[in-house]
C-alpha cells in the first residue's frame, strides 16, 4: 500500500534517504522516492539538485547518505544493472569523431545489443538523414537524438533523461515525446529532468519537485496544488455582469480578492469547491449569463512557481 | 491588429568615455598578465609562476645574502656569474613559455571568445601583439629580475656609486639577453598552441621539438653536418647570450659547427618573424 | 568481449585521430635521419656505435616519452574532458575490463609511432651495417618501456588535469638529468626497464652501463616490472572509478 506520493507500489527505481554533500554544500538533503512504470517528471529551479539525484540513481555519484537502487541493485556495486538502465545525460556525451551510426552502434557493442537495433533506434528518433555524417557537425538538437538513440538501442526497462528537450525544435519535442509516451506506455521506467514545463505537463503522469536539494512536492499536479492549502486559488470568471457580481462574491467568506478586467473576473479564493458552487448561483441571482470558470493556477508552471517561493 | 509595447526597464546605455583601441589594447594586455600568473584564479593557477619565479630569484638572493653577511663581493662565494645564471633561468623560462603561451592563445579559441575580441575595436595582430606582450613582460621581467637583484646586491656591498659606474652595462646586457631568450621560443610556443585543442599537448609537442633539435643536431654536428648546426633551437639563445655578456659558459653546438653568434642571432629573429608571421595567419582563419 | 573490442577500437581512434599523429610521426622520424646522416661513411663497428650513441637515446629519452606522454594521459583524461566518462561507465562492463581496454589502446597506440620510429632507425643502421639484428631487441623493449610510461600517464591523466605538466618534469628534469646524475636512482625510471631488455638481447657498448646505472639487463625482468606496473595502475585506476564520484570537467 502506497503511503506517499514521493513513493509508488511497482518500484523499479528506489531512492531512500539520500542525501549528498561537496564539501560544505549540501546538493541533495534526505530525498525519499521512487519511479516505476510510466512518466516521471523531475522538476525544480536550476542548482536545486535534479541533476546530482539523477546522477546517484544511475551511480555516478555516491550518496553521501541513504542508498540507491534500480531492480533492487545498486548500481556501484553492479554494472550489470546498466543492461536494463539507460542515461542521457545533459552535457555533450558523445564522441565528436564518430558518426552517429557509428555511435550508437558503440553504445549496442558495449550493452551486447545486437546490430540490428542500431538502424532502427535511429529510425526511431529521426535521425536517418544525418547518420552517417560526423557527430562534430551536428547542432545541439541533433546531438540530443543521437544520445536518445544511444540510450534506446539497449531496449532499457529505465530510461533516465537529464534535459532531454534542450536545443530541440518544437517538431523534434513533440516527436522525443511520444517516443517517451510509448515507451511509458509500454510499462517502462522513464525519469524525465526538464525545465520545459508545458511538455512535462503534458507527457508526464506524475511528478516530483525538487527546491533547494529537498522534495518539495510529489504526485498528481493537480493534487499537489490541492495540497497547497496557504496559498489561495486564483479562478478566471467570465460573465456579462462583472461589478455586480464581483460585489457579491466579496461578499462570501471564501473569496479574498477580485479582479475586475472587462467581462473577466480574476477571484482569489481559499475553498475552489465551494466557490464552484456558489458562483452558477450568485450569477442567477444577478441575472447574469457565466461564460467561464476555470482555475488560473492549476497548471505546472504555478505550481512551481509557489513551490519555490516558499522556500 | 495586434498590440505590441516596450517597457521602460530603466537600462541607460554607458555615459563614461569610451577608451576605443588603445583601451581595448590595454585591456587585453593585463587579462594575459593575469592568465600568465594565474592572477584572480584559483590558488592552483598560481603555484607553478610563483614556484618558478622562486626558484629563479632564490639563488640571487641567497648570493646576495651570503654578500651582505661577508661584508664584500667576492665573486667565487656566489658561484654564479651572470652568464651561468641564464642556464638556470633559460631552462625555466623554456617551460614557462611552453605552459604560458598555450594558456594565453588556446582557452579563447575553444571557448569560444574569440568573437567577443572580434567585435571589439581589436585586430586580429591587436591581440596577438597583446598577448605577446603579457607573455613578454612576465618571461622577461622573471629572466631578468635576479640579475637584476644581483648587481643591485654587488652594488650595495661593493659601493655603491663605483660599482654601478664601472658595471651598469651588465643591465641592459642581461636585458637584452632576456630578450633573445624570449625571441628564440615565444614565437615557436605561440604559433603550436594554435594547433591544438589543449593547452598541456601544445606545451608538450612545443618542448619535444625544442629538445629534440638540440639531441639530434649535437649527433649531426658530431658527423660533420655542420649546416644543421643551425637546427639547434635550443642552444642560439645561450650562444648569443656570451655574445652579449663577453663569456663563454658552454661549448654550443652552433659554435662546434663553426657559426658565429652573429648567425644564431639572425637565425632567432629570422624565425622569430616566420613565425610570427604563421602565427598570424593561422589566428586570422581562427577568427 | 565485443564490447571490449569496441572500446579499444575507438580509443585507437582517439589516440591517432587528427593532427596529433602527424605531429607524433614527424618527431618519431627524427632517430631515424639522425641514424642516417651521422653514420654515413663510417665502418659497421663505428655505425653500431653511433646508433647507441644518439638515435637510440633520442628515441627512449625523448621520442617514446612524449608519445607516451601525449596518448596515455589522454587516455582517461580525454573522456573526462569530453564528457565521454560516464557514457562508458553506464554500460555493462566490469571496471576493469573498461580500464584494461583503454590502456590497451593507449599502449597499441603508442608503441606503434614509437616502434616503427625505432624500426626505421634500426633498417637504417642496418642498411650502414649489414646489421638488422637490433630490430627486434627495439621493438620489444619499446613495447616494453611504453608499457610502463603509458600506465603511469594514464592513472595520472584521470587522476588530474595536470597530468601532462608532472609528466613533463617526471620525463624531462627526473629521468633526463637526475637518475643520470645519481645512479642509484635507475630503478625510478621507466625508460630503463625497456633498455634492460634491450641490453640482454643485444650485445651493447660499454658505455651503455652508464645509463643503466646499477640494473642488470634481463628480458623476463623488465616485462615482469611493467606488467606489474601496468597491473597496478589498472588496478588503482579500476578502483577509483568504482569509489569515487565522476564528475565532468
Amino acid at each position: 500500500m502506497t503511503t506517499s506520493p514521493a513513493v509508488v507500489a511497482d518500484a523499479t527505481v528506489e531512492v531512500n534517504e539520500v542525501s549528498k554533500w561537496f564539501g560544505q554544500k549540501v546538493a541533495v538533503s534526505d530525498v525519499s522516492c521512487s519511479f516505476g512504470p510510466g512518466i516521471t517528471g523531475l522538476l525544480g529551479p536550476n542548482g536545486a539538485g535534479k541533476t546530482t539525484l539523477l546522477r546517484m540513481i544511475c551511480g555516478l555519484l555516491r550518496p553521501s547518505d541513504g542508498t540507491v537502487s534500480i531492480f533492487g541493485i545498486d548500481p556501484r556495486r553492479d554494472p550489470g544493472v546498466y543492461s536494463r538502465a539507460a542515461l542521457v545525460p545533459e552535457e555533450d556525451a558523445v564522441y565528436p569523431f564518430l558518426t552517429a551510426r557509428q555511435f550508437v552502434a558503440y553504445a549496442a557493442d558495449l550493452a551486447g545489443a545486437p546490430r540490428a537495433s542500431v538502424d532502427e533506434s535511429i529510425t526511431l528518433v529521426d535521425l536517418q538523414a544525418a547518420a552517417d555524417r560526423p557527430i562534430s557537425g551536428f547542432s545541439k538538437g541533433m546531438r540530443q537524438r543521437a544520445k536518445v538513440a544511444a540510450a534506446l538501442v539497449t531496449t532499457p526497462d529505465v530510461l533516465i533523461l537529464d534535459e532531454p528537450l534542450n536545443g530541440t525544435d518544437p517538431v523534434q519535442r513533440a516527436h522525443l515525446i511520444g517516443i517517451f509516451r510509448r515507451m511509458a506506455d509500454s510499462g517502462k521506467t522513464v525519469i524525465v529532468s526538464s525545465h520545459v514545463l508545458a511538455e512535462v505537463e503534458r507527457m508526464a503522469d506524475r511528478v516530483l519537485a525538487v527546491v533547494d536539494g529537498r522534495l518539495a512536492a510529489a504526485g498528481d499536479i493537480t493534487a499537489i496544488r490541492h495540497a497547497m492549502a496557504d496559498i489561495p486559488y486564483r479562478v478566471r470568471i467570465e460573465v456579462d455582469e462583472p461589478r455586480r457580481m464581483a460585489a457579491l462574491l466579496l461578499e462570501t467568506d471564501i473569496v479574498s480578492s477580485v479582479t475586475v478586467a472587462g467581462v473577466i473576473l480574476h477571484v482569489e479564493t481559499s475553498d475552489l469547491g465551494a466557490l464552484g458552487v456558489r458562483v452558477p448561483r450568485i450569477a442567477k441571482d444577478v441575472d447574469a449569463r457565466l461564460t467561464a470558470f476555470e482555475p488560473e493556477d492549476e497548471s505546472l508552471e504555478s505550481v512551481f512557481r509557489y513551490l519555490v517561493r516558499r522556500r | 491588429m495586434a498590440e505590441g509595447v516596450v517597457f521602460d526597464l530603466g537600462y541607460r546605455p554607458h555615459e563614461g568615455p569610451r577608451l576605443g583601441r588603445s583601451g581595448a589594447r590595454w585591456a587585453l594586455y593585463r587579462d594575459g598578465i593575469r592568465r600568465v600568473l594565474g592572477l584572480r584564479r584559483r590558488a592552483r593557477r598560481k603555484v607553478f609562476p610563483v614556484v618558478l619565479m622562486s626558484i629563479a630569484v632564490m639563488p640571487a638572493l641567497f648570493f646576495v645574502a651570503i654578500s651582505v653577511v661577508a661584508g664584500e663581493f667576492d665573486s667565487e662565494l656566489t658561484f654564479f656569474g651572470h652568464a651561468q645564471y641564464f642556464e638556470l633561468t633559460g631552462i625555466m623560462a623554456l617551460v614557462f613559455i611552453a605552459l604560458a603561451a598555450g594558456e594565453l592563445l588556446v582557452p579563447d579559441r575553444v571557448h569560444g571568445t574569440l568573437a567577443v575580441y572580434a567585435s571589439r575595436p581589436l585586430t586580429t595582430v591587436d591581440y596577438l601583439v597583446g598577448r605577446a606582450l603579457s607573455l613578454a613582460t612576465v618571461v622577461v621581467g622573471f629572466l631578468w629580475l635576479p640579475h637584476l637583484v644581483l648587481f643591485l646586491g654587488r652594488a650595495w656591498v661593493s659601493g655603491f656609486g663605483s660599482y654601478v659606474a664601472d658595471n651598469w652595462p651588465t643591465l641592459w646586457k642581461t636585458l637584452l639577453a632576456s630578450l633573445v631568450y624570449f625571441a628564440a621560443y615565444a614565437p615557436l610556443a605561440l604559433l603550436i598552441a594554435t594547433t591544438s585543442k589543449r593547452a598541456a599537448l601544445a606545451s608538450v609537442l612545443f618542448l619535444g621539438i625544442i629538445l629534440i633539435s638540440g639531441g639530434a643536431t649535437a649527433a649531426l654536428v658530431d658527423s660533420g653536418f655542420n649546416a644543421l648546426g643551425l637546427l639547434a633551437l635550443n642552444q642560439h639563445p645561450g650562444y648569443v647570450k656570451d655574445w652579449i655578456l663577453g663569456t663563454h659558459s658552454h661549448d654550443w653546438i652552433p659554435q662546434q659547427a663553426g657559426f658565429e653568434p652573429l648567425v644564431s642571432l639572425v637565425i632567432i629573429l629570422t624565425l622569430a618573424a616566420m613565425f610570427g608571421l604563421l602565427l598570424v595567419i593561422r589566428q586570422k582563419k581562427a577568427t | 568481449m565485443r564490447g571490449v573490442l569496441s572500446i579499444v577500437r575507438v580509443s585507437l581512434r582517439q589516440a591517432v585521430g587528427g593532427k596529433r599523429i602527424i605531429a607524433l610521426g614527424l618527431v618519431g622520424l627524427i632517430p631515424a635521419i639522425v641514424m642516417w646522416l651521422a653514420s654515413q661513411h663510417l665502418t659497421e663497428r663505428a655505425a653500431f656505435q653511433r646508433f647507441h650513441e644518439a638515435p637510440m637515446p633520442i628515441l627512449f629519452l625523448m621520442v617514446l616519452p612524449i608519445c607516451a606522454l601525449v596518448i596515455g594521459s589522454g587516455a582517461m583524461g580525454d573522456e573526462r574532458r569530453d564528457g565521454t566518462l560516464s557514457f562508458l561507465l553506464l554500460r555493462p562492463i566490469p571496471r576493469w575490463m573498461i580500464v584494461a581496454a583503454k590502456f590497451f589502446a593507449a599502449w597499441l597506440a603508442a608503441t606503434g609511432i614509437v616502434a616503427l620510429s625505432g624500426i626505421a632507425a634500426s633498417v637504417a643502421l642496418g642498411a650502414r651495417s649489414g646489421d638488422y639484428g637490433t630490430i627486434g631487441p627495439v621493438v620489444i623493449s619499446v613495447a616494453i618501456s611504453t608499457a610502463a610510461y603509458v600506465a603511469v600517464f594514464m592513472l595520472l591523466g584521470h587522476l588530474t588535469s595536470r597530468a601532462v605538466l608532472i609528466g613533463l618534469v617526471y620525463v624531462f628534469i627526473w629521468e633526463s638529468s637526475i637518475t643520470f646524475a645519481a645512479p642509484a636512482l635507475a630503478n625510478a625510471s621507466l625508460f630503463r626497464i625497456g633498455l634492460t631488455a634491450y641490453a640482454s638481447m643485444v650485445a651493447v657498448p660499454s658505455d651503455f652501463d652508464e645509463v643503466l646505472g646499477n640494473l642488470a639487463p634481463g628480458t623476463w625482468g623488465a616485462v615482469a616490472k611493467a606488467v606489474g606496473i601496468t597491473g597496478l595502475a589498472v588496478w588503482a585506476l579500476a578502483s577509483m572509478l568504482r569509489r569515487r564520484d565522476t564528475v565532468s570537467e
